[in-house]
């Protein structure tokens, strides 16, 4: 089967490229683009078919978009430094009296972290600044930019809300014998102050990051980290004098650190597998 | 007597390629070029394409600029391309629960 030796040589002489190409055409030969057009809605629209591939999209862009680690590193970092400037400036608040009024019952002291009152609130409002910045920074970068701000504001609003409930307690705590003092010594009452701590804050917030990146693993972590800040047991963990708060600050910096480090190992693993 | 949700389909938003790119629009505030070529693993030449149909409609806008040397081409989805992906998605889910129901 060939083409006519006079023909072939006919086709080889021809010095005119459209006569070539449509005879390769003719025996089917050429493989060529009829015609170019953006309208080929008629491939692939099988309505399930798009909506799979519109939620897959969807779960790719989230994923590349994802930063988790950075603000639990940072938020992290942030805790850890907290223990310094907590060890230099607590102070005793009030009386060390018993809640329960006997003079032979146990006394109890509230030890309250006065430069605490404000390095939390300034430090989470700037850690929070940085955060935003990081991700606005590292979308650009990425070509597919988004805002933190579902995340960063509310970190800001409620640090800014607890650290003010925070420091309006002590004023209005540290009277002495009043009410509100004795309502305070009483540890079962301690619930309120575990509310109002910036770890509880941290925890909050982390409850809109894991919103804005509808990132299920980071709420399940936080639910944790939140369980580890409220719950007495663990939250019972001190040592005495200047270095109380320190226990604390050690665990839950160390759990953020630990789950950001998780996170970043679990969307290292999606991004390979993508 | 509602109307049958393939006639409520609008056929700018209705293909595999410009869905896509609304849909990635739309979980940005806005993205390059660069990124929705290589996520939807397109030519350049046909994402363009496709760009012009959809911003001809108003459906994305389309901002051009440079990050020092390298020129971007960025893009943002337009508040009638929320509303016609949100029309579309919900057209879409419709649809299939009409089939399923079969």
């Amino acid at each position: 089967m060939g083409l006519n030796p006079a023909r072939r040589t006919k086709l080889k002489k021809s010095t005119n490229p459209q006569i070539s190409t449509a005879s390769l055409d003719l025996r089917g030969l050429l493989c060529k683009p009829i015609v170019m057009t953006n309208n080929n809605s008629h491939i692939n629209s099988d309505p399930r078919d798009l909506l799979a591939t519109q939620e897959n999209l969807v779960k790719r862009v989230r994923t590349s978009q994802r930063s988790t680690w950075f603000p639990l590193t940072f938020l992290s970092i942030v805790t850890f430094l907290a223990i310094p400037i907590e060890r230099v400036g607590h102070r005793t608040v009030g009386n060390c009296i018993s809640a329960t009024a006997p003079t032979d019952a146990p006394h109890f002291c509230r030890i309250y972290s006065f430069s605490g009152l404000f390095y939390w609130p300034i430090a989470l409002v700037i850690a929070y600044a940085v955060i935003s910045y990081f991700y606005k920074t590292r979308s650009r970068e990425l070509g597919a930019e988004t805002g933190a701000g579902k995340y960063v504001i509310p970190g800001m609003v409620i640090s800014i809300l607890l650290g003010l409930a925070s420091y309006l307690l002590f004023l209005f705590s540290s009277g002495q014998n009043s009410r509100l003092e004795i309502y305070f010594l009483d540890p079962s009452n301690a619930l309120i102050f575990r509310i109002i701590s910036p770890a509880f804050s941290i925890c909050l917030a982390l409850l809109f990051l894991a919103r804005f990146e509808r990132n299920l693993p980071l709420l399940i972590c936080d639910v944790l980290y939140g369980v580890i800040v409220l719950w007495p047991p663990v939250r019972g963990i001190k040592s005495h004098g200047f270095w109380s708060l320190a226990p604390n600050r050690v665990i839950d910096g160390g759990f953020l650190m630990l789950i950001g480090l998780t996170l970043w190992l679990l969307q290292r693993r999606d991004v390979k597998q993508k | 007597m509602s109307q049958h949700p393939i006639i409520a389909l609008n056929e700018i938003v209705h293909q595999r390629v410009r869905l896509g790119i609304l849909t990635i629009a739309h979980e940005t505030s806005r993205v390059e070029f660069g990124y929705l070529k290589e996520t939807m693993d397109l030519t350049g030449g046909n994402l363009s394409q496709h760009l012009t149909v959809l911003e001809e409609a108003g459906l994305i806008s389309v901002e051009k600029g440079y990050e020092g040397k390298r020129a971007r081409t960025w893009i943002s989805i337009t508040k009638v391309g929320r509303l016609e992906l949100r029309e579309e998605i919900k057209q879409l889910k419709l649809l299939i629960s009409q089939i399923e129901k079969r």
